[in-house]
């Protein structure tokens, strides 16, 4: 974390106004200042992104059988990689790992162009409500998602198959491909929604009309104009979505394991958790090259996509709403299915882990449970030490990771959106970068790398902030330079030309001005980084635990009840973190 | 005594395609204490290059800049624009949506000034400058909630309220309409010449630098062509360029048919594809030359029937009227080549197709060189 407190000051001189002595203080100008701060932004940035994908190639040729890479008995090797390409195994975990990943991708597609259709192009009635229906599930973290959807789907006492059951019907097993696929796919549908809905928002209507003046039917127009219009930023959704499909370990580990199940993110777990044995961590790097190469190509295409749509495209005026579609006598029925919509994915899940956290033991529901109903889980949470320190550097984690990393931001996308430098290509791709490596990568390398270099990091509550900032930069400056870019940089260059120096231009106006745009930074990515538990468990020990990976060890141990509660408890404060981020959201716009 | 100089100025951009174009080459002059220096030329031209170059915003790949006599920008210095003595005015106003009218006016005092000035200082000042741009009533209110020209108006009194050495204005009324253009022009002429504050200001447009310039510094591609009054610009110009920045004009090319010197003034006779015409000349031209001959469409005159004893009378043939108000611009055809007239509309009677004569009266004609 050391390497992050020089940023601390937007401008390095800062805080010792220079002597207007001749030479070199007088000469750190404007200029100079940002030259400076792109070569610091760009150091640090390589630091975060350079060393882990350096330690992941490197650690993948080492013979580590017994001991840690670069150990006393590790040697250089292509051992991994004959071992890994020859095992029958490797080829049935990639088949399963695109299935699983291309699968939640078509569902999560299907549901949220659906549901952005109905509520951005149609006259479907209570529009604000059924949007908040569809989005609010962010709130939920995926592997208490995962959790909820085994309490509702198990074929032992799945609420949902008991009731399957007793009306006749087949069992659905959760614990399968095709469960992973579907809780997975149901996940990822929020997100998918708000960046599907506000390409379709953003869609300037006249374009539409133009079509329609020209002769072209609906269909037609649908077809030749909406469509294409849409596609890169549908593209872009899926591609990003996907990476977020292959990279976690929650739903896999949760739903997975049990059907033996092995996608990539939970073999790279596996092999530096075995249930038997010593870790391999020269075999999971190797599994780990496979994951990045999947993450990679797709993502590089992104990128591709991302810089040819106008990416850095300042709000131009207000540009004219497409008219919505009349639905007619089939509102009402759309209606409904939305709210079934929400019913399914929302409130259920929602509703078995309260359930599940107030019952001795949990077997279903039935009208008995009822009168079993008791606090106990939640009494014993709170007793326990080891809760109140996981909530504690869940929310320490959670507030220096969004702090850090929407400095760092700002820091990047300032240099990015205001020089033209030939720098700035290269710390463009910096930003992006760690989209390219899965989390369960990020996590593997950065342990790797604090076994091997004594720094006193491992195990440290600062090891994970520093793997989260490294995971998160790329959504910060997502966030952060269009942002920048809409603020006109003459409000800075004013702020100059009335005498005040850069630091001044930063606090009193780049920062206030930005205020909108930092809140919801900062929310978003506490919330992704409370909910993580793939990082998280790659860098767990006893000292740095958090609420995440305290809700898996306790479902892992069986006791339902108390990582229900936990999660309950989780679920509240991620949700009322998103809660405000809305609000924000809502403002800034 | 010269308030900002600046010599061989020149500013290249880092572009890969046409590297060794410089944005603004070579270009040197000076403004005068308490005058309004206009930079003139079209978009692209580098005039704001130099404003930006003389504010610090942008760093000259060479030449030098002096502000009061302060150099601040030279082969081995540079100062940044917040150490400057200037007050800059943007196109797009640059007033803080964050703060209130005051607040906004307030902030060079608050965060620019060397020395630190009391609260009560400060509001005299900021209420002062506020009253000059006639806002004072406005300043609690937010920035964001006033119109375009009163934000322009708080982006004025921000720039004036530290009392700068120099005032750069960038394009300041282009963003408004023609009416508020219109009427921004004459009070910042007032405020201009109430508190004698020396000026730069940079425009393409042409009636915009001929109303307000003490100077104008023409520009072309980088190059300061040259630096004259408004009244010289528009009446005595000495390039093809500097004819139509000045306002509209109809060209011909020419040979030079005969020279006429009678010691007072010198006049020739040019041969034109509209006929024989004959023009003042202020340079040498010698008989056999190609020149240019220019007439502004006000200066030519339209007869329904030819004026006896008159030069340049010339018969043409009206194709088109259009009625704009106070005027009529009218097309002709003279011997196949279109001219442009423009004549007040009280009493204008003709219309399409009509024969006409126009009339180019020879101290209106300007010989250019080609």
């Amino acid at each position: 974390m050391t390497t992050l407190t020089p940023v601390a000051p937007p401008t390095g001189e800062a805080h010792v106004r220079p002597a207007p002595r001749p030479g070199v203080g007088r000469r750190i100008g404007a200029f100079a200042q940002r030259q400076w701060l792109a070569l610091l932004v760009t150091l640090i940035l390589f630091y975060l992104i350079a060393g882990p994908v350096g330690m992941l190639v490197a650690s993948s040729f080492q013979q580590t059988g017994l001991s840690l890479p670069f150990g006393p008995t590790a040697r250089w090797t292509t051992q991994n990689y004959s071992d890994v390409f020859t095992s029958s195994k490797t080829w049935s975990v990639m088949g399963d790992t695109l299935a699983y990943a291309l699968g939640a991708l078509v569902l999560a597609t299907v549901c949220s162009i659906g549901a952005a259709w109905l509520i951005e192009r149609t006259n479907v009635p209570a529009r604000r409500l059924l949007y908040v229906i569809v989005v609010t599930g962010i709130g939920i973290p995926g592997l208490v998602y995962g959790i909820s959807w085994n309490l509702l789907l198990n074929t032992n006492n799945g609420v949902i198959n008991q009731g399957f059951s007793a009306v006749g019907l087949p069992q659905f097993n959760i614990q399968s491909l095709p469960g992973m696929i579907l809780v997975e796919g149901i996940r990822m549908t929020p997100l998918m929604f708000l960046l599907v809905s506000a390409a379709i928002r953003q869609m300037d209507g006249t374009m539409e009309d133009a079509a329609a003046a020209s002769g072209a039917r609906p269909l037609t127009t649908m077809r030749k104009v909406t469509i294409p219009l849409l596609l890169p930023a549908m593209a872009a959704a899926a591609i990003y979505q996907f990476v977020t499909a292959i990279e976690a370990v929650d739903v896999p580990l949760i739903l997975g394991l049990p059907g033996h199940i092995t996608v990539l993110s939970t073999q790279v777990y596996l092999e530096v958790h075995p249930a038997i044995g010593v870790a391999d961590y020269g075999v999971s790097s190797t599994y780990g090259m496979l994951l990045l190469v999947l993450a990679a190509g797709p993502l590089l295409a992104y990128q591709r996509l991302i810089s040819k749509s106008s990416r850095f495209a300042t709000v131009t005026g207000k540009a004219y709403r497409p008219r919505r579609i009349q639905l007619r006598r089939w509102r009402w029925p759309a209606f409904l299915v939305m709210v079934c919509y929400g019913i399914v994915t929302f409130a259920a899940p929602l509703l078995v882990m309260i359930w599940a956290s107030t019952q001795p033991y949990f077997s279903g529901f039935s009208w008995e449970g009822v009168h079993r109903f008791t606090l106990d889980a939640y009494r014993s949470v709170f007793d326990s030490p080891n809760f109140t320190n996981a909530l504690w550097h869940t929310l320490v984690i959670g507030v220096l990771t969004a702090l850090f990393t929407m400095l760092l931001s700002l820091l990047s996308s300032w240099v990015i959106v205001r020089s033209r430098s030939r720098t700035t290509a290269l710390l463009d791709f910096l930003v992006f970068a760690p989209h390219l490596i899965p989390s369960v990568i990020v996590g593997l390398a950065i342990v790797l790398i604090y076994l091997v270099v004594p720094v006193g990091l491992y195990g440290t509550i600062w090891i994970v902030v520093l793997a989260m900032v490294t995971r998160q930069i790329a959504l910060g400056t997502r966030i952060t330079t269009p942002g920048i870019a809409q603020i006109h940089a003459s409000l800075e260059e004013a702020g100059a030309a009335s005498g005040a120096p850069p630091w001044v231009v930063w606090w009193k106006i780049l920062l206030p001005l930005l205020r909108p745009v930092i809140a919801n930074g900062t929310l978003m990515i506490f919330v992704a980084v409370a909910q993580n538990l793939t990082l998280a468990l790659m860098l767990v020990a006893p000292g740095n635990s958090v609420l995440a990976t305290e809700i898996y060890n306790f479902w892992d141990q069986g006791d339902v009840a108390s990582s229900m509660a936990m999660s309950v408890i989780l679920t509240a404060v991620t949700a009322t973190a998103a809660t405000l981020l809305r609000g924000g959201e809502r403002d800034a716009l | 005594m010269s308030a900002v100089t600046v010599r061989n100025l020149e500013h290249h951009y880092q572009s890969k395609k046409n590297r060794d174009r410089p944005q603004v080459d070579n270009v040197s002059f000076d403004v005068n204490s308490g005058e309004m220096f206009v930079l003139l030329g079209p978009s692209g031209c580098g005039k704001t290059t130099i404003l930006r170059c003389i504010a610090g915003l942008i760093r000259p790949s060479s030449g030098e800049i002096a502000i009061d006599g302060k150099t601040v920008a030279g082969p081995t210095k540079f100062v940044p624009t917040y150490r400057r003595d200037i007050g800059l005015v943007f196109q797009d106003y640059a007033v803080w949506p964050h703060m209130t009218v005051f607040e906004n006016v307030a902030f060079p005092l608050r965060h620019g000034s060397a020395k630190k000035l009391r609260r009560n200082e400060i509001r005299d000042q900021v209420m002062a400058s506020l009253e000059m741009v006639k806002l004072e009533k406005y300043a609690t209110r937010d920035a964001t909630a006033l119109s375009g020209g009163q934000q322009q108006r708080v982006a004025l009194a921000r720039a004036l309220v530290r009392e700068p050495a120099v005032l750069l204005l960038d394009e300041p009324l282009s963003n408004l309409d023609a009416a508020l253009r219109e009427q921004m022009r004459h009070e910042l002429r007032q405020i201009q010449q109430r508190i004698r504050i020396t000026t730069l200001f940079v425009t393409h447009d042409q009636s915009e630098a001929l109303s307000m310039a003490t100077r104008i510094g023409l520009m072309r591609d980088g190059v300061l062509e040259e630096v004259t009054t408004p009244r010289d610009l528009y009446q005595a110009p000495k390039s093809q360029h500097a004819a139509s920045a000045a306002g509209a004009a109809v060209f011909y090319e020419g040979t030079v048919e005969a020279v006429e010197d009678d010691g007072m003034q010198r006049s020739a006779r040019v041969g034109t594809p509209v006929g024989r015409l004959q023009a003042r000349t202020l340079g040498p031209v010698q008989v056999g030359q190609t020149v240019t001959v220019a007439v502004r469409p006000e200066d030519i005159e339209v007869h329904p029937a030819p004026p006896t004893d008159r030069p340049n009378v010339l018969a043409a043939k009206i194709t088109s009227v259009l009625f704009l108000g106070p005027s009529v611009d009218v097309r002709l055809e003279v011997a196949g080549h279109t001219m442009r007239s423009t004549r007040p509309a009280k009493g204008w009677t003709q219309v399409e197709d009509d024969s006409a004569y126009v009339e180019l009266p020879v101290d209106r004609v300007h010989i250019l060189p080609a």
